[in-house]
């Protein structure tokens, strides 16, 4: 269901071309859980952001679903990314002057729910987080580890068939981390598939399936099931 | 696709932003509304001087003129050699034709009306307009009650007047909607009986006369017979111009009679036919009068101008107004310029935000119509907050500068302009941070926070 073959990304600046991914293939299949590590600069972010349709990619091919989203427009890109997508983001990425109802509420909004709709799913959304009862409150007025429990309610309002997680944990206390890593995998068991970048082999290894990047390319499959 | 229902969302979001951000917003705000505040007094004070009272009949009303000077002498000065006035004689002459469906000789004089009114000054002084009967018709007076006074009476005098209803509360009390019709009205101590009573008429620029000036503060509020002008030993308000040095003025019977120009003359022409049948009336008058000895210059000729041209020739809209107009809109340019510039901080400041929400399923369309929005909504306070300041502008003209008092108001059509300039230019201005903050690539923005 998540297909990329053969992508390439370049960074072209004056002076300099950066390959962040070459020749890179990968297919995920629906409801597993991945693992993505590699050392710093390597391409995790970049595949992350082709993945999540944030960049473009310089040649390949990427089918999500069985569409390749080379051929689609922004628009098309967008409404895909909204419907399918969800994201979280190891600095959080809620907007600060938001109350948490209306962050979670912004992926509904472009999804153009009614309002009642939007209601139950924010509602539903922060209650699997625990944060209902805090739905009036600014960002700044939670801890790190409930600012990301907030943008999980985010990623999981519109109910999207991938969760694209860019080191969750990385800014969370071992406490904090391990409780956003269950919840993860509680969301992977009800049948959402889930693609984590991490930097933490702990954590890696708690994933069906763990894949490496280095130098942009898919340098190791390994399955967390079967070691 | 703008739908209203994210049109009310990016409405609660711009209007969020700027009572979060109110430093900022008041700056642009402010920067708008003085761009719009200058360029809509300026511009609202040109579209009063240029604005046509004639209304439909401008291409039907022409102003009659003369080249009726001698030869070897001076002329009155035009650019053209035709003076702006007729003489009394060709005036009189004039209303022989029959081609012109109406017409009227007029001018203006001064006169001192008494009350009747118990507790109030005893005397007022008024601008009288002599004319003939036609007068009321051609310029579309409106008659509260009573009526012009008689056809015959442009040929054998009588001491009629129409009155305006501010004349009519004067001099016989109330809100002036009374009907006094038939009563009667001391003006310089002699006796005219009203035959009607219209509403306040105060066309502005005073196309019919555009002597001394084309604003003038106080309008004709009384009229009276043209056919009475021998009678009536006053001197006119209004220019008096004569191109023989030979010739003094010794008293008004000599007026009547000399070479010199002070009366306007006014025709109605409604169709083509008529317009080329009274310019060979005219070539044929004049040829006439060089047949008996007058009009013995190089071109002696005669000349109609509708209404419109009859403005343009007479520079009522003189080229200074033009110049301030655009001396205006690049000054709204300089302050659009500026707007711009805040608008950019303002919205890459957030770019933060627009790469969450290009994640979270914005397309780039989205996220400009939602800043475009905010846009809107700071030019619309702008465009408000100007016209407050034009108000203030206009009022400010009005107390420096006597000549504009009756025009520079602000009127229905100037404050539309202002709310649609205002939304134009600051969509203009916006057009650009928008975009800036709707292309950048999301991903760059969602690393760090």
């Amino acid at each position: 269901m998540l297909k990329m073959q053969a992508v390439n990304k370049v960074f072209v600046t004056d002076l300099i071309e950066t390959h962040a991914l070459r020749d890179f293939s990968l297919q995920v299949e629906e409801g597993e859980f991945i693992a993505v590590t590699g050392p710093s600069g390597s391409g995790k972010t970049t595949f992350l952001n082709i993945a999540g349709l944030l960049e473009p990619f310089s040649s390949g091919s990427y089918l999500l679903d069985g569409e390749d989203v080379s051929l689609m427009s922004d628009n098309a890109r967008s409404r895909l990314r909204n419907q399918k997508i969800g994201f979280i983001f190891q600095s959080f990425n809620l907007i600060p002057d938001l109350d948490l109802f209306d962050n979670v509420d912004v992926p509904l909004r472009y999804r153009g729910f009614a309002a009642g709709e939007r209601r139950r799913r924010i509602v539903r959304a922060l209650e699997r987080v625990g944060l209902a009862a805090r739905a009036a409150h600014l960002p700044a007025q939670l801890s790190g580890g409930q600012q990301q429990r907030v943008a999980i309610a985010r990623a999981l309002a519109g109910e999207p068939r991938f969760l694209l997680a860019d080191e969750p944990t990385g800014n969370l206390d071992s406490l904090m981390a391990r409780q956003v890593m269950e919840l993860l995998e509680e969301i992977n068991r009800d049948g959402t598939t889930v693609i984590m970048v991490t930097h933490d082999p702990e954590l890696a290894l708690r994933s069906q399936r763990n894949i490496q990047i280095i130098d942009g390319q898919v340098n190791d499959f390994s399955s967390n099931a079967a070691a | 696709m703008f739908s209203h229902y994210m049109f009310a969302y990016y409405l609660k979001l711009g209007i969020k932003h700027i009572a979060e951000t109110p430093v900022l917003s008041l700056l642009i705000v402010t920067a708008i509304a003085l761009g719009i505040a200058v360029s809509m007094t300026m511009l609202s004070l040109y579209h009063a001087m240029a604005h046509n009272p004639a209304g439909d009949k401008s291409g039907q009303l022409f102003a009659v003129q003369l080249a009726a000077y001698g030869n070897d002498l001076e002329t009155w000065g035009e650019h053209d050699g035709l003076p702006l006035q007729l003489t009394h004689r060709d005036a009189m002459n004039l209303r022989d034709s029959e081609v012109p469906l109406r017409q009227s000789p007029m001018f203006r004089l001064g006169m001192t009306v008494e009350s009747r009114v118990a507790g109030t000054p005893p005397s007022a002084d008024f601008d009288v307009r002599v004319a003939d009967r036609d007068f009321f018709a051609m310029f579309g007076l409106d008659f509260l009650h009573g009526e012009p006074w008689r056809a015959e009476t442009d040929s054998d005098p009588a001491r009629v007047a129409v009155i305006s209803q501010r004349v009519n509360a004067r001099v016989f009390g109330g809100d002036g909607l009374a009907n006094n019709v038939g009563r009667t009205l001391l003006m310089n101590e002699t006796e005219f009986r009203v035959v009607g009573i219209v509403r306040d008429w105060h066309p502005l620029p005073r196309f019919y006369d555009l002597n001394t000036s084309a604003y003038p503060t106080t309008p004709d509020a009384i009229f009276i017979p043209y056919s009475l002008t021998p009678l009536l030993d006053s001197f006119p308000r209004g220019n008096i111009q004569g191109w023989n040095p030979e010739e003094h003025l010794n008293n008004f019977a000599h007026m009547l009679q000399a070479e010199v120009v002070w009366q306007q003359y006014w025709v109605e022409l409604p169709e083509a036919d008529s317009v080329t049948a009274y310019k060979n009336y005219l070539a044929a008058y004049v040829d006439q009068q060089r047949q008996l000895g007058r009009f013995q210059n190089q071109q002696p000729r005669g000349h109609i101008r509708d209404t419109q041209q009859w403005l343009n020739y007479n520079n009522v809209i003189e080229r200074d107004n033009r110049v301030m107009v655009g001396l205006s809109f690049m000054f709204l340019l300089v302050c659009l310029v500026n707007t711009v510039g805040l608008l950019l901080a303002r919205f890459l400041r957030r770019m933060h935000e627009a790469g969450v929400r290009r994640a979270l399923g914005a397309s780039k369309a989205q996220i400009f119509q939602q800043y475009i929005t905010e846009v809107v909504v700071l030019g619309a306070l702008g465009g408000l907050a100007g016209l407050v300041l034009s108000l203030g502008g206009l009022w400010s003209i009005r107390q420096l500068y006597e000549q504009y008092a009756p025009i520079a108001y602000l009127d229905t059509s100037m404050v539309a302009a202002a709310v649609a300039i205002s939304l134009l230019s600051s969509l203009l201005a916006g057009v650009y941070p928008a975009y800036r903050a709707c292309a950048a690539q999301p991903s760059l923005f969602l690393k760090a926070q």
